[in-house]
C-alpha cells in the first residue's frame, strides 16, 4: 500500500482534475514548442531548397508579385523569358553556379490529374534540386518521368496525366514543409514537351512562346570573391526585363512573420505555462488544505515533516507523470496528423522536427510540466509539513 | 516507561485582550507511570488537551520539560521526535481521525507501515483488537462507511496496535455508547495493566472508577492526584 497512490485512487474526481490540468499545461507547452520548432525548421528547409544566393526573372513576374507567389506559396503559376539572357547572364562577372528553371502550372481540367505546380530543371548544371532530390531518389530522371511532391496523392509506379501526356512517377520526396510539398519535378526534356502540349491545347497564357527558346528562371551562386548582391546589381544594370532578386531578401518577409509567430507562441507559451502554475498551486493547495487534518493524524500517529511533505510529493508526482504524458502524446498525435494543415493555416513553412529533436522536445516538455507540478505541490507541502497538529486535532473540550 | 513533567508550562500569544498571551497550562509537575491509569477531567478550556499535546510531543511546551523514560522529547529533531512517537507513544485524540482513503484496518496499520512493514501477526492483531471493539465486520469498510462511533473505536485500535508504552486519550468514548464507553475503559485499564503508562482525559464520571490517580484540571492549574 502507497499511501500517495491510495489517496489519488480515493478521491478520483480531486485526482483527475490534478491530472487534467497537468494535462492541458503540457499539451500547450509541448504543442507550442513544436509548432514554433516547425516554423522554424520550416523557414530552414526553405532556405535550403532555394538554395541559390540570386534568382532571376522576367521583370514582369517580380511586379505582379508572381515570384513570391509561386517560389514561397506554392500557388501554381509560370512566367517565362528568351533563353539568350540566360546566356547573357551565363558570361557575366561573379557568375559561380547557374542553372535554369522552368514552371508550368496544370489545370484542374480533364487534361491534367491534379492542378500543381510543375517545375522543371537542367540534371546536367541544377545545384538547387538536385541535392535533396538525391535522398529520396539516386537514379536518372529519363524522359517523362517525374518525382512528387510528399503532400501529392501519387507514388512511384502511378501515372498521372498532364495537358494530355502521361508521365511517370518515378519517385516521392520526403516532406520539406514547404510549398515543394505539393509540387512536381521532371527534367528539360519532360517539361518542354508539357509546355508545348498546354500551348497546343490553348490552355497556356503564353501563346507566342517557343518552349526550347524559353526558360522561367536563372538561378546562381556567386563566384568565390564576389558577393550577391554586387553580382545581383550588375545583372539588374547589364541584362534587360529581367529582375535579379536575392533570394535572402524574398524570405526576408516568411522570417519577419516567422520571428513574430514564434515570439507570440512563445508569450502564450509562457502565460500559458504561468497561469497552469497559479492553477495548478491553488489546486494543491485546496486539495492540501482541504485534508489537513488528515496530515495532523499522520503526524499525530508519528510521520515527520519530511513524510508528510514527501506525501504530498509523491501525490503530485503521479498525477503529473500522467498528466504529462497524457498531454505530451495528445499533442504529438496532433502534430502528427495535422501538421499540414497547421502548416496551410498559419501560411508559412511548417516541418515538423525529426523523431530524434520531436522525442528531445516531447521530454522537455514532459520535464517542465513535471517541474511545474512539483514546484506548485511543494508550496503547499512546505505549508503542510508545518502544521500545527495539536491546534488541528483539539476540539472544544481542550 | 515513566512520562514526567517538570515545571512544565504553556503559552498561547493573544491579539486581543488586556494581556497579549493567555495561560493555558500553569507550570506543573506530573509523572504518568507505566502500569497506571491516570485520568484528568476538567471543563471545557481548562487545559486538558493542551497538556495531553505536551506529553505527545505535538506541542512544545513554553517552559520546562518532559522527559519520556530518560529521553527529552523537546530535544529531540523532529524525525527523532517523530519516530519516537510512532514507536512509543499511542495517541486517541478527539474528533474523527481517520485517513479516508484506506480502509478501517488500513487505518489501524498504519502506523506500522509509516516506518516498516506489517506482518501477518500485526494483521492478526489488528483484527483482534476491532473484534474487542466490536467493529470487526468493518475491517474492510472505508471510513466513509461508519458511524461516529465506530470510528472513535478504529481510533482506540489504531493507538494500540503499536503496542505503545504511553497512551495518552482525549475523550475517547465521546460518540460512544454506555456499553462501548464500558468496554473502552476496560482496555484502557488492561493496557495499563500490561505496563503502559495510560493517560485520560475525560467528561465520564464513571472513568473515574478506572483511575489509579485521578487529577482535576481548572484554569489550567492541575490538582488532585488523588491515589486510588
Amino acid at each position: 500500500m502507497n499511501l500517495a497512490y491510495r489517496n489519488c485512487k480515493g478521491k478520483p474526481v480531486r485526482t483527475t482534475i490534478l491530472i487534467l490540468l497537468t494535462a492541458l499545461l503540457s499539451l500547450a507547452v509541448c504543442g507550442g514548442t513544436l509548432l514554433v520548432s516547425g516554423l522554424q525548421k520550416g523557414l530552414g528547409s526553405l532556405e535550403a531548397r532555394l538554395g541559390a544566393d540570386i534568382m532571376v526573372v522576367p521583370y514582369e513576374a517580380k511586379t505582379k508579385s508572381n515570384l513570391e507567389s509561386i517560389v514561397l506559396q506554392g500557388n501554381p503559376g509560370y512566367f517565362y523569358m528568351d533563353k539568350s539572357r540566360f546566356e547573357k547572364i551565363a558570361g557575366l562577372d561573379g557568375i559561380g553556379q547557374i542553372s535554369a528553371q522552368f514552371y508550368l502550372a496544370s489545370t484542374s481540367s480533364g487534361c491534367c490529374s491534379i492542378p500543381v505546380q510543375i517545375i522543371g530543371f537542367d540534371p546536367a548544371t541544377d545545384f538547387t534540386v538536385t541535392p535533396w532530390l538525391k535522398r529520396s531518389f539516386t537514379g536518372n530522371l529519363e524522359d517523362g518521368d517525374i518525382i512528387v511532391g510528399n503532400d501529392l496523392n501519387a507514388f512511384p509506379g502511378d501515372t498521372l496525366t498532364f495537358y494530355g501526356i502521361d508521365c511517370h512517377v518515378a519517385a516521392k520526396l520526403d516532406k520539406t514543409g514547404t510549398y515543394y510539398d505539393s509540387a512536381v519535378f521532371t527534367n528539360i526534356g519532360t517539361i518542354q514537351k508539357l509546355i508545348r502540349s498546354s500551348l497546343d491545347r490553348g490552355m497556356n497564357d503564353f501563346s507566342r512562346i517557343d518552349p526550347e527558346k524559353v526558360v522561367s528562371a536563372v538561378l546562381i551562386n556567386a563566384a568565390e570573391g564576389y558577393s550577391p548582391e554586387e553580382v545581383m546589381n550588375d545583372i539588374n544594370i547589364h541584362v534587360k526585363k529581367v529582375k535579379a532578386v536575392q533570394t535572402k531578401e524574398m524570405i526576408s518577409g516568411i522570417s519577419s512573420s516567422l520571428k513574430g509567430t514564434s515570439d507570440v507562441i512563445g508569450v502564450l507559451i509562457g502565460a500559458v505555462w504561468f497561469l497552469g502554475l497559479i492553477i495548478l498551486l491553488l489546486a494543491y493547495s485546496i486539495s492540501v488544505g482541504g485534508r489537513k487534518r488528515e496530515f495532523a493524524v499522520l503526524r499525530m500517529i508519528g510521520a515527520s515533516q519530511g513524510k508528510l511533505a514527501s506525501v504530498i510529493m509523491q501525490e503530485a508526482m503521479l498525477c503529473g507523470i500522467l498528466g504529462a504524458l497524457a498531454g505530451t502524446g495528445i499533442s504529438l498525435l496532433g502534430m502528427m496528423t495535422f501538421r499540414t494543415a497547421i502548416g496551410e493555416a498559419i501560411g508559412l513553412p511548417f516541418l515538423l522536427p525529426d523523431a530524434l529533436q520531436t522525442a528531445l522536445l516531447a521530454l522537455f516538455s514532459l520535464a517542465a510540466v513535471l517541474l511545474t507540478g512539483t514546484a506548485a505541490a511543494a508550496f503547499s507541502a512546505y505549508r503542510i509539513s508545518r502544521i500545527d497538529t495539536a491546534l488541528i486535532l483539539r476540539g472544544d473540550n481542550g | 516507561m515513566n512520562l514526567t513533567a517538570r515545571n512544565v508550562s504553556k503559552e498561547f500569544p493573544r491579539k486581543t485582550g488586556s494581556s497579549n498571551c493567555f495561560t493555558a497550562l500553569q507550570p506543573l509537575d506530573l509523572t504518568l507511570e507505566a502500569g497506571k491509569l491516570t485520568i484528568v477531567t476538567g471543563r471545557s478550556g481548562s487545559g486538558k488537551s493542551t497538556l495531553l499535546n505536551l506529553f505527545g510531543g505535538l506541542l512544545k511546551p513554553t517552559a520546562g520539560t518532559i522527559l519520556a523514560g530518560d529521553t527529552d522529547l523537546y530535544a529531540l529533531s523532529d524525525r527523532e521526535l517523530s519516530v519516537f512517537r510512532n514507536s512509543h507513544i499511542g495517541m486517541i485524540p478527539q474528533g474523527q481521525t481517520a485517513i479516508y482513503s484506506l480502509t478501517v484496518l488500513e487505518n489501524v496499520l498504519l502506523p506500522l507501515r509509516l516506518y516498516g512493514k506489517p506482518e501477518q501477526q500485526d494483521e492478526n492483531r489488528a483484527r483482534s483488537l476491532l473484534e474487542r471493539l466490536d467493529i470487526a465486520a468493518l475491517a474492510d469498510c472505508c471510513p466513509s462507511e461508519l458511524s461516529g462511533g465506530e470510528l472513535r473505536r478504529m481510533a482506540i485500535a489504531r493507538a494500540l496496535l503499536p503496542q505503545p508504552e504511553i497512551l495518552l486519550a482525549d475523550e475517547p468514548t465521546a460518540d460512544l455508547d454506555e456499553e462501548n464507553t464500558e468496554i473502552v475503559f476496560r482496555l484502557m485499564k488492561q493496557t495499563a495493566g500490561e505496563g503502559c503508562a495510560v493517560m485520560l482525559v475525560t467528561h465520564e464520571t464513571c472513568a473515574k472508577a478506572y483511575a489509579d490517580e485521578l487529577y482535576t484540571m481548572q484554569n489550567g492549574k492541575l490538582a488532585g492526584g488523588i491515589k486510588k
